[in-house]
């Protein structure tokens, strides 16, 4: 039976990041491995030929998702690699911190509002009458009466 | 307003707006119309789509009224189309470049799109907040620079801008802006900061220094509680929220705001958990606190980040009052704690544990897509066989689920796209180099990938999927369809039809929930497509072509590369002349045939890889004609097989129904399997495909194929020991078998002249009636020319036959008799020898020679040469009698 191997080493789990890590992110777990990959060549000498390999696919990895227009190439051609990734199931207020502020803001607004309490709208976006907008005008006015 | 007097209102715009249209277009009419469309627009009760059309006939109307693009963007911005929404408060901008509204509503827009445009955003913010007129018009003219980047040759409107007429916004003043109106701001820069995943100290400082005195000066008291509310929500601790309220609102305990703050400190200074229920209980009926602010401070104090086990967190949660854990966000809350336990477990590689928590928040919310990502994750990482694909399905049908659900195929494309892209890619990558996913897999890579059936069928599946959602996401109709600009109206048609075709192909046999509505979603995206592309005017107006340019191009790239591909696979699994690969290559050639091929095929002539007079598309069917010959290589050896081999060839008749070798093929099948009368419908039926016109055209012959095989199906259909009688009643026997096998193959040209042949050598005027019958029914059903001239040449010997066969009988009725007659006088004779006797007997006996005589002559004229040769023996005997008798009568 056909499944995904999620097992499967990735450029990003090769330098021990996230699909989402930024730039700055990669380029300090890629220095950090070489560094310590190039200890281990001093302290092991035996290994010295298979640790080099190693840290040439570290350095390769990290160039590659350095650079943002390789990295988006890597990304369209490894789809999996964001997608295979578990999510944070809980609704926003949970989740997100910005929609939290949000839902909450709006939440304790309508709360007061019902309690008679008239908070004045952020924006015109929470707005529901606009009668103040409206503006006189004869030729419609007399049609109105 | 009641809904009576709502309706009255609308009702008296609607009445003013029609009469008004009918007074011309004057000036002062127009405007007048404007301000009645911008009314109803407004109004209660108007839905959002009606107020967007009224706006839009308002702006008709009056093209330079800064409110109509401001409420215009707003209904746009509300229905999450933020892009478009950014436009019309651009218009607003340039029309009331000193509105505060429309420049708040503008960074609120772009706080909605991606990094550049949030921090556009969160600079006119800022500005907005600081009062600064001058930084709100550089960010104005950033904002600018950014569009004009991304439009391709476009100029800044800027210019143009300055020769209308600027008219205010309602409340706003011309000129610099209002010292004191900016301190409204503080409010929304505050949320902007704190919405942030690092708020900036110092502006969060400042803004809550503009609150404070606010509200120290009487106004605004209820709104910088909440404001210490967000910041305790921030994660302030309680401490320095009450110290940032005591000064400033502690005098106005009474006010609803201020005791909400008040309950909201307590609860976070609450340590005991069963407290906290209580308290919070509390709050809720009498109506303190609402309920997502107490869900949110339950999570932060009990949730997955605090100390308590995931037993007691539930516990806790069980805690609550029925009236209160049934509340909605009550339901979130239970949710977002299981789905952080289970997080963690995953973590911590405890997949049991968060197995049980993932499947416990199935019954809060059955459609949850994260939970089902998260489940499917799992049993790919557990290696779980029964788990597998139910989980990876339940995903799938969700993601296509709420699509149809909201009759909106966009929603969720994108995770649709990535997933079905992601899974035929992890297919791929099992067999062949990921290093350049754009690089072909060698020979050897496509052979072991053929052999692995589950992978193949796996990538063969996902990436039709990914196809149809990355065409679904164009919004570009040319795009959508996948035909180029300038494609003429059947080309549109044949590529919209293909699209539904293919969306059918590939969906709608699925057993998923609501993939019926999805599909009919989809094709009327296609119609919708088809209909502007086929406007020319419309087609000219399409903005998004040269914007999803490159993308089209990129997946028409792809479709090639898949196409290429398919078509390696098909060589290979030719070359193996083996019938267990008929139904793969069926797959494959589905897959094959469903690509644009009118596109893909110039760029496979631009690249020199065929020459511009090629059509691949009957290269591929023959592919799949010169697998499915194969059919019975090597020969079944069980029903089982016999049953798969027949499944094979429906599928490649399914897949190319016009192709009349497939169909041989499979009759053939059918009659070898022991289904003589289903192989003989299904001849009937590939007979009636069109004839073509050219008489070289092979299919010819594999017409007379079919028509050689329903006559062998209705002759062999005559039991073996009856086709060849040996005797009369042998004979009578067949000619019954015959008549019923005739009856259920009555097509059958073999049967029905064996049969003819039959009844005429029997002869006798019924069977020769019978025989001429059945021939002139053949030749008006005979299934091809030749036939028919086979059908009528018989006829004709048959009715000399016939004719032939009723002088055979006359001769007979002319001697037989007389014949009779002599033996019985001679047999009388020779008991009672006499005189008398022997004249009686030589009477009979020139009687009979003068019939046999006669008998004679009817056999020399019809040139019956064995009649002649008996009749004269029979003469001759007859005269040695009559002598005989003679010398005894003398």
């Amino acid at each position: 039976m056909f499944m995904i191997d999620l097992g499967a080493e990735s450029y990003y789990s090769l330098l021990g990041v996230t699909p989402n890590a930024t730039a700055a992110e990669i380029r300090q777990a890629r220095d950090g491995l070489v560094r310590e990959l190039r200890e281990r060549q001093r302290r092991e000498p035996t290994k010295r030929k298979e640790l080099e390999e190693r840290q040439k696919v570290v350095n390769t990895a990290g160039e590659e998702l350095a650079r943002p227009a390789n990295r988006a190439q890597y990304d369209q051609d490894n789809a999996h690699l964001r997608f295979f990734t578990v999510r944070n199931a809980a609704a926003p207020l949970f989740a997100d911190p910005a929609d939290r502020i949000d839902v909450l803001h709006r939440a304790i607004s309508a709360h007061l509002n019902s309690a008679g309490v008239g908070i004045r709208p952020l924006s015109d976006l929470d707005r529901t009458d606009f009668t103040a907008d409206q503006t006189p005008n004869p030729l419609l006015d007399e049609r109105l009466g | 307003m009641s809904a009576v007097e709502v309706e009255r209102t609308r009702t008296g715009l609607r009445d003013a707006i029609a009469d008004l249209s009918r007074m011309g277009r004057e000036p002062r009419v127009r405007l007048a119309l404007a301000e009645a469309e911008f009314r109803l627009a407004i109004a209660p009760g108007t839905e959002p789509a009606e107020a967007v059309e009224l706006l839009r006939a308002a702006i008709t109307h009056d093209p330079f009224l800064p409110k109509l693009y401001l409420h215009l963007g707003r209904l746009l911005h509300q229905s999450g189309k933020h892009l478009a929404a950014l436009s019309e408060y651009r218009q607003a901008v340039q029309l009331a470049p000193s509105s505060r509204r429309a420049h708040l509503l503008l960074a609120l827009a772009l706080l909605e799109l991606d990094k550049p445009e949030q921090d556009l955003g969160q600079t006119m913010i800022k500005a907005l907040a600081s009062g600064s007129g001058e930084d709100l018009r550089a960010a104005v003219t950033d904002l600018d620079a950014l569009f004009d980047q991304r439009r391709p040759g476009g100029t800044t409107k800027a210019a143009s801008a300055k020769k209308r007429p600027r008219r205010a916004l309602s409340g706003d003043a011309d000129g610099k802006p209002d010292a004191a109106k900016s301190t409204d701001i503080w409010r929304v820069a505050l949320v902007e900061q704190l919405s942030r995943p690092k708020p900036l100290r110092a502006q969060v400082a400042a803004h809550l220094g503009t609150g404070s005195a606010q509200a120290k000066n009487g106004g605004g008291v209820a709104e910088y509680a909440i404001a210490c509310v967000l910041m305790l929500i921030n994660g302030d601790s309680a401490g320095d929220v009450h110290k940032l309220a005591r000064s400033t609102i502690a005098p106005h305990l009474d006010d609803p705001a201020v005791r909400l703050l008040d309950a909201a400190i307590g609860l976070v200074e609450t340590d005991d958990p069963a407290e906290f229920v209580t308290t919070v209980t509390e709050h809720l009926e009498n109506r303190v606190l609402p309920p997502e602010l107490v869900c949110w401070l339950h999570f932060v104090k009990y949730g997955p980040n605090s100390a308590l086990p995931v037993a007691d967190t539930l516990r806790l949660l069980d805690a609550y009052p029925e009236r209160v854990s049934t509340l909605d966000c009550f339901q979130e809350l239970r949710l977002a704690v299981l789905d952080g336990h289970a997080r963690k477990a995953w973590a911590d590689e405890r997949f049991d544990e968060a197995k049980l928590l993932w499947r416990e928040t199935i019954p809060l919310d059955p459609y949850r897509v994260p939970v089902a990502v998260n489940l499917a994750l799992l049993a790919a990482r557990t290696k779980s066989v029964e788990e597998y694909g139910p989980s990876w399905e339940r995903l799938v049908e969700l993601l296509y689920l709420h699509a149809a659900g909201a009759g909106d195929v966009q929603l969720f494309l994108n995770d649709r796209k990535t997933l079905h892209l992601a899974l035929s890619q992890h297919s791929r990558q099992r067999h062949c180099a990921p290093a350049t996913a754009n690089a072909t897999p060698s020979d050897e890579e496509i052979a072991n990938w053929l052999a692995d059936t589950d992978a193949l069928e796996v990538w063969l599946r996902e990436w039709d999927l990914y196809y149809l959602n990355a065409r679904l996401r164009f919004r570009s109709p040319t795009h959508l369809l996948g035909v180029p600009l300038d494609a003429p109206i059947d080309t549109l048609a044949a590529a919209r039809d293909a699209f539904v075709s293919h969306v059918d192909t590939a969906l709608r046999g699925q057993n998923w929930a609501g993939i019926g509505a999805f599909c009919d979603l989809a094709a009327a995206k296609a119609n919708e497509a088809f209909d502007l592309a086929a406007d020319l005017v419309e087609r000219g107006r399409d903005l998004y072509h040269e914007l999803e340019k490159a993308q089209a191009d990129a997946l028409a790239d792809e479709s090639l590369r898949r196409g290429l591909l398919l078509r390696s696979m098909m060589r290979v699994l030719v070359e193996y002349e083996a019938a267990r690969h008929i139904q793969l290559g069926c797959s494959i050639a589905r897959r094959q045939l469903s690509l644009p091929w009118d596109i893909l095929q110039p760029i496979c002539a631009d690249r020199g890889l065929i020459g511009h007079d090629v059509d691949l598309v009957p290269i591929f069917e023959a592919d799949l004609v010169s697998l499915a010959v194969h059919w019975d290589q090597p020969k079944p050896s069980s029903d089982h097989e016999w049953s798969r081999r027949l499944v094979a060839l429906d599928e490649c008749v399914a897949v190319l129904p016009h192709r009349l070798e497939l169909r041989v093929l499979r009759c053939r099948l059918l009659n070898d399997v022991g289904r003589p009368a289903d192989a003989y419908s299904a001849a009937l039926e590939a007979l009636e495909l069109p004839m073509p016109s050219d008489e070289l055209d092979p299919a010819h012959d594999l017409r007379s194929n079919l028509v050689d095989l329903i006559g062998a199906i209705g002759y062999t259909s005559i039991p073996e020991a009856l086709r060849q009688p040996r005797d009369i009643a042998c004979a009578e026997r067949t000619l019954v078998a015959a008549r019923d096998a005739l009856q259920r193959f009555p097509h059958s040209g073999t049967l029905r002249v064996f049969f003819v042949d039959l009844l005429v050598q029997l002869g006798g005027e019924a069977r020769m009636t019978e025989a001429v019958e059945l021939l002139t029914a053949g030749i008006e059903s005979a299934l091809n020319h030749k036939q028919r001239v086979e059908f009528e040449t018989q006829l004709a010997s048959t009715r000399g036959a016939a004719a032939t066969d009723a002088i055979r009988r006359q001769v007979k009725e002319l001697a037989e008799p007389a014949i009779n007659r002599v033996h019985e006088a001679v047999a009388l004779h020779n008991e009672n020898p006499g005189g008398e006797a022997v004249q009686a007997t030589l009477e009979i006996v020139r009687e009979a020679q003068k019939d046999v005589s006669d008998a004679l002559t009817v056999a020399e004229l019809a040139g019956l040469a064995d009649e002649v040769a008996l009749l004269r023996d029979t003469l001759s005997r007859l005269g040695e009698i009559e002598g005989q008798l003679q010398r005894r009568a003398e």
